[in-house]
């Protein structure tokens, strides 16, 4: 399965909701050239507290699949002229660097277009490309307290908490692919190429939309949280995470009548679908003590069989084991580049019943340099040229999937 | 730029929605198909915000989509839909695995129809599997996939994340893979069948933190930190931390920019300290700093050196935020006499945000005029409606 098949993509991008971005791209067919400087993307140096795996960092095992890696020097003479005769032979430019960086290297968008006018531009930022926020840093943390999302998340009589993954990213990399693709279809159509940007806050906004959009008009409770167990400050009672006597569950939406026979507490059920919102305290006053009172096990059973939407709360080492999980083989580990088994989170879609291949595993820095250089028309003996003179590092080769 | 895309839309709740919205502000034609009495988003609304008797969470996922009302299970329904859909270039649903199959149009009945077709199913956790028949729902889902776990501290226990992020990335994960499949459409004319689930979506929004925990499988234990840290999985001081006038949110940022930063002794004590095993340590130490200070006093010494922080925003914030505004995140519409205000679609295309065309207020506002572009002539549309097959509002003229 390869749908986008004969597509390539010069990837400038490091962190993680650019590299996440391209890798989608990648996973779905895409020749994905990432650009590496000489000592290697941000990513594939640092890691999350410094995990590595046999010498690879996390973070570039998160999102460096089906990618090949060309490291050059783009500061130097030489290195632009490889950026711009990459630039001028692909489909799509993608960059996440901060507003202004790639238009100093003579890689904007302007520049870009003169040398490949039918390209499709995408650009990743923390805020947007212009605007009084242009030039802050752009990280998940910091979106998720601009955005409302971290203010918006936790328990009313408590502080602000953030998502704790880095949600933010995640929705930003879907964007920055799907952008590309929307572009390369209006391309199909008109033959002209567009200039494609998402950036981190906007994906912020864009995640919460539907909690957004009921406050922009009108919405509101008393206060910005989640009172009691709610899971938020627009939920009726009893949505939300239920503390049992040995662990957690979540409540979903429902009518109240069988929440009654679950709890045992017949009152429950003359509460209205509107009580359920108006009287949500009173109501999640009720069901708490009860709710502690039981194991999971037992809570689990009795939900089932009275049609109750729940969830168990898992943990990651559960998340691993889930049934679920394993049947759409969302997780898979296999020998990455050094022959050590790493983890990977596959891609979330599937296309014709089919999760997409592992073509490559991240690649060592530079494995595909001297390939590039030679598609793009450089001479084994220019490319050993450029290596002599530091320009470029190349690998001993590409790394395949076992 | 998805001008000429047709896309046939048996979706509800918002996942789906949410996926027809993000093309249709692209420029597809998405025709959202409805019951007689309409979609549910019309009757339900979070936090019971309703404008004019419009519901809000019908307004925030179904812009730019036109409303064709038919009644699926009437035996005249099947020839109409089936000649929609031969009209379309996809097809995307949400309804529970196998409820497509029952109306006679599930992907191996639509491919044999029109094999070129590009059929998209939302599920809660999978069209297949152990657990396809399980409701899937964004709560459900955060506790399933570990998001709850890995949100909260060790005073909290598990926090649910406050807005519907499984749904909504869910949806724009089901839009790119459409568009995926129109690409290689164009390419090879071929169909694909495009499945995405609310589980996988809740995994997808934490591949950074999931990848660290597969490295190395702490355990239980990691997940358990000072109420300050911000994740389960960050060096100190990545967080968010009281001040004496708003909270602070403080992201990776060195300890020897945190001390010269906050001038403190105590911080400099710590310097040495191994930020993630002993987060705890440091963060109390920060938090201990922050407290007192006032957020102008604090912005002034960590601009200074270069801190990574920002305040922490409410809603109401948000609104007035200067980067928001320049950014047209917000947009102001007419709704029934009023006004209503709809988050616009996070991308930009060469400068430009999508323009808005409308929300269909009216239950089947547009069956009329998707029929007649279809070939059916005034009185069978008539006809149709008449006998309750279609709905549509009554003509004023």
């Amino acid at each position: 399965m390869n749908l986008l098949e004969g597509v390539t993509v010069a990837s400038f991008n490091h962190f993680l909701a650019g590299p996440a971005g391209a890798q989608i791209l990648g996973d779905l067919g895409a020749d994905v050239i990432a650009v590496e400087p000489l000592d290697g993307a941000f990513h594939r140096n640092w890691a999350v507290n410094g995990t590595f795996v046999d010498g690879q960092s996390v973070n570039f095992i998160s999102t460096g699949r089906n990618k090949r890696s060309v490291a050059f020097d783009l500061k130097s003479e030489a290195g632009k002229e490889i950026a711009r005769r990459l630039v001028t032979k692909v489909d799509v430019v993608m960059e996440n660097f901060r507003p202004g960086t790639m238009a100093k290297l003579g890689l904007g968008y302007d520049d870009v277009k003169a040398l490949n006018p039918r390209v499709i531009y995408a650009s990743a930022s923390g805020y947007g490309s212009s605007g009084p926020y242009r030039d802050k840093p752009g990280q998940d943390l910091l979106v998720q307290a601009i955005s409302g999302l971290a203010a918006r998340t936790g328990r009313a009589d408590g502080p602000p908490t953030p998502a704790g993954p880095t949600v933010s990213d995640h929705h930003t990399g879907a964007f920055y692919a799907l952008g590309v693709l929307a572009a390369l279809i209006g391309r199909g159509r008109t033959g002209k190429g567009c200039l494609v940007e998402v950036d981190l806050l906007s994906a912020a906004l864009d995640v919460q939309f539907e909690s957004l959009v009921c406050y922009l008009n009108g919405g509101r409770s008393p206060s910005s949280r989640g009172a009691g167990n709610l899971a938020a400050w627009y939920s009726p009672a009893p949505y939300g995470i239920h503390a049992t006597m040995d662990g957690h569950v979540a409540i979903s939406m429902g009518p109240m009548k069988p929440l009654a026979e679950a709890f045992e507490l017949p009152e429950l059920a003359a509460y209205s679908e509107k009580d359920q919102f108006d009287k949500r305290a009173e109501i999640v006053g009720k069901i708490r003590p009860r709710v502690a009172a039981k194991s999971t096990a037992h809570w689990l059973e009795v939900f089932g069989r009275l049609g109750i939407w729940h969830a168990k709360v898992q943990d990651y080492d559960e998340v691993v084991l889930d049934a679920q999980v394993r049947h759409n083989r969302m997780i898979q580990t296999m020998p990455g580049a050094t022959g050590a088994p790493i983890s990977m989170v596959m891609h979330p879609v599937r296309y014709d019943g089919e999760v997409p291949e592992v073509r490559l595993v991240p690649q060592p820095l530079g494995a595909q340099t001297r390939d590039v250089l030679a598609e793009l028309g450089y001479s084994t003996d220019r490319v050993g040229e450029l290596e002599a003179a530091g320009v470029i590092r190349t690998h001993p080769g590409q790394v395949a999937a076992e | 730029m998805l001008l000429k895309m047709r896309v046939v839309s048996f979706c509800h709740y918002l996942q789906g929605p949410a996926c027809t919205q993000y093309l249709a502000d692209m420029g597809a034609d998405v025709i959202k198909i409805e019951p007689p009495n309409g979609a549910f988003e019309r009757h339900w609304s979070g936090g019971k915000s309703f404008i004019n008797g419009v519901s809000a969470f019908l307004l925030s996922a179904n812009r730019n989509k036109r409303s064709f009302a038919i009644d699926l299970k009437r035996p005249e329904a099947q020839a109409i839909i089936r000649r929609l859909i031969g009209s379309a270039d996809a097809v995307v649903e949400n309804f529970r695995p196998g409820v497509m199959d029952r109306l006679g149009l599930g992907y191996d009945e639509l491919r044999k129809l029109k094999p070129e077709i590009i059929y998209a199913s939302a599920t809660g956790l999978g069209a297949s599997g152990p657990d396809r028949d399980r409701p899937g729902q964004d709560l459900l889902m955060q506790a399933r996939s570990g998001l709850m776990a890995a949100t909260g501290n060790h005073e909290t226990g598990p926090v649910a994340v406050g807005a519907a992020t499984i749904d909504q990335h869910g949806g724009a994960l089901l839009a790119m893979g459409i568009l995926a499949a129109f690409v290689r459409r164009l390419q090879t004319g071929k169909g694909t069948r495009v499945e995405a689930s609310l589980l996988n979506s809740g995994i997808d929004l934490q591949v950074e933190a999931l990848t660290k925990y597969l490295a190395k499988r702490p355990g239980r234990a990691a997940f358990k930190h000072d109420r300050h840290v911000g994740s389960w999985y960050h060096d100190a001081p990545y967080g968010v931390y009281p001040l004496a006038d708003a909270h602070i949110a403080v992201s990776m940022n060195d300890a020897a920019k945190m001390t010269r930063a906050l001038k403190s002794e105590r911080l400099k004590a710590l310097e040495g300290l191994d930020r993630y095993v002993e987060r705890d340590r440091y963060a109390q130490a920060i938090a201990a700093e922050l407290k007192p200070r006032r957020f102008a006093d604090v912005a002034k010494d960590f601009d200074a050196e270069g801190v990574w922080f920002e305040r922490v925003r409410d809603y109401d914030d948000l609104i007035n935020d200067p980067q928001a505004k320049h950014n047209h995140v917000f947009r102001e519409v007419p709704i029934r006499g009023t006004t209503a205000t709809l988050v616009n679609h996070p991308l930009r295309y060469d400068g430009q945000v999508p323009e808005y065309k409308g929300v269909p207020l009216d239950i089947g506002e547009h069956s009329r005029e998707v029929l007649s572009e279809l070939g059916y002539a005034a009185a069978e549309i008539d006809s149709f409606i008449a006998s309750g097959v279609i709905v549509a509002p009554a003509t004023t003229d």
